[in-house]
């Protein structure tokens, strides 16, 4: 179906409200089937968290405060990882999110290298569903797939989610809307409301009001990668209260 | 010599030929020898059996118990139809074999090809309606380039991530 109107799905995430509970982390890692790794397998680089919380601790004690950063794919408006892909198996889709097909990959990684945010992840292990370890197989989420070994995959914004919301709207007759229909699982699941998504272009969603923020800034923006992820930074007030 | 040696690989290839043809056809057989086509005279839609397939992505394989609707007292004389009571006396489901599975990394819903897009079971599925054996194979050889056509033909979205999860 031609979508008439096509949304600019993006997501906005309040630095200051997020209290680095890693909700959003095993919200994404259940939704998405995303492999486990345990402390070896991350020392040696081969962790895979589609969503990641950054930290970074300042200050010497007594006034010590660290920061979080949920990390995922910035979903670029120019992404650089589509443009070096030699199979087109990582391309932007018409909804502007970037996919990656995972039969197309042939796992050259130069997409995961390209990537200034590091959110591309190679796929070291044939995790079938035989390997899943027997407790966790009755939640594999049916509608994603288990990546094949020697892939690279990545957050596709839940991509999967958002087939489901077309479905319906259109069983409903009508369009998507903005705000409510599609929405991924690290924001349905962030407990302190710190995560934010919808369609940046319509003016009646939170995401546009809150990316129009001056607050509002973008990872590694002198990129020009124009991400569709907004990060709203933290108030300064926190700090110099404390110090 | 040398046309000794071709003389016998020849008659290697040939009577190789003649087993594999030999061999039973492989293929998927069904505990009971369902009449797609009695049935569809008989008034039955698709989805009498395949009951989930406008409700869910998956177009579910009937139940014992859906059998049993019509079934319960016998129509015919068919020993296929006397099995039904059989499974329903060992409290067992018949083994119905799927004929056609998608790949792991596609996702495919019949809600969205049944009843948005309205395409017809047959488009996929071949003249089940005609079919008074049950099929062993895939009446339509479901390839991506298939897939694709279709999707241009009625203008549906042919954007990698709207199939491939």
């Amino acid at each position: 179906m031609t979508e008439e109107r096509r949304p600019r799905w993006g997501m906005v995430i309040d630095l200051d409200r997020c209290s680095g509970c890693q909700a959003c982390v095993v919200a994404c890692k259940q939704e998405n089937n995303v492999p486990f790794s345990d402390e070896e397998e991350a020392a040696g680089g081969r962790e895979i968290s589609w969503m990641r919380v950054m930290a970074a601790t300042e200050g010497d004690y007594p006034h010590v405060k660290t920061r979080f950063l949920p990390l995922l794919c910035q979903q670029c408006d120019q992404p650089p990882c589509t443009r070096v892909c030699p199979t087109r198996a990582t391309f932007q889709s018409p909804s502007g999110i970037v996919g990656q097909i995972y039969p197309r990959c042939i796992g050259c990684r130069y997409c995961a290298n390209a990537c200034p945010y590091q959110v591309k992840f190679f796929n070291w292990y044939n995790w079938s569903k035989f390997r899943w370890p027997e407790e966790m197989r009755s939640s594999l989420n049916p509608d994603v797939s288990l990546r094949p070994k020697g892939v690279i995959e990545k957050c596709t914004f839940c991509h999967h989610r958002l087939q489901k919301a077309r479905e319906q709207a259109a069983i409903e007759g009508r369009a998507v809307r903005g705000e409510g229909d599609f929405v991924p699982a690290c924001v349905e699941g962030c407990p302190a409301t710190a995560m934010f998504f919808g369609d940046l272009d319509d003016p009646d969603t939170t995401v546009h009001k809150l990316a129009a923020s001056s607050r509002a800034f973008r990872l590694l923006e002198e990129l020009g990668t124009e991400p569709k992820v907004i990060y709203l930074k933290e108030g300064e007030w926190n700090a110099q209260a404390q110090a | 010599m040398k046309s000794s040696w071709v003389v016998a690989g020849l008659a290697l290839v040939i009577a190789g030929g003649g087993f594999l043809a030999a061999r039973p056809r492989p293929g998927v057989h069904q505990p009971v020898r369902f009449n797609h086509a009695a049935h569809v005279v008989a008034g039955v839609d698709c989805d009498g059996c395949h009951a989930t397939v406008k409700e869910q992505s998956f177009a579910s394989l009937p139940k014992l118990e859906d059998c049993m609707q019509c079934h319960d007292q016998p129509l015919t004389k068919d020993p296929e139809e006397k099995k039904l009571k059989a499974y329903e006396a060992a409290h067992a489901e018949p083994p119905w074999q799927r004929i056609y599975r998608m790949p792991a990394h596609v996702y495919f819903s019949h809600r969205r090809h049944v009843v948005l897009a309205k395409v017809e079971c047959a488009v996929c599925h071949g003249a089940m309606d005609k079919a008074k054996e049950p099929p062993v194979r895939p009446a339509v050889e479901q390839t991506m380039t298939w897939c694709i056509a279709c999707h241009q033909k009625r203008h549906a979205s042919i954007d990698c991530i709207a199939c491939h999860r």
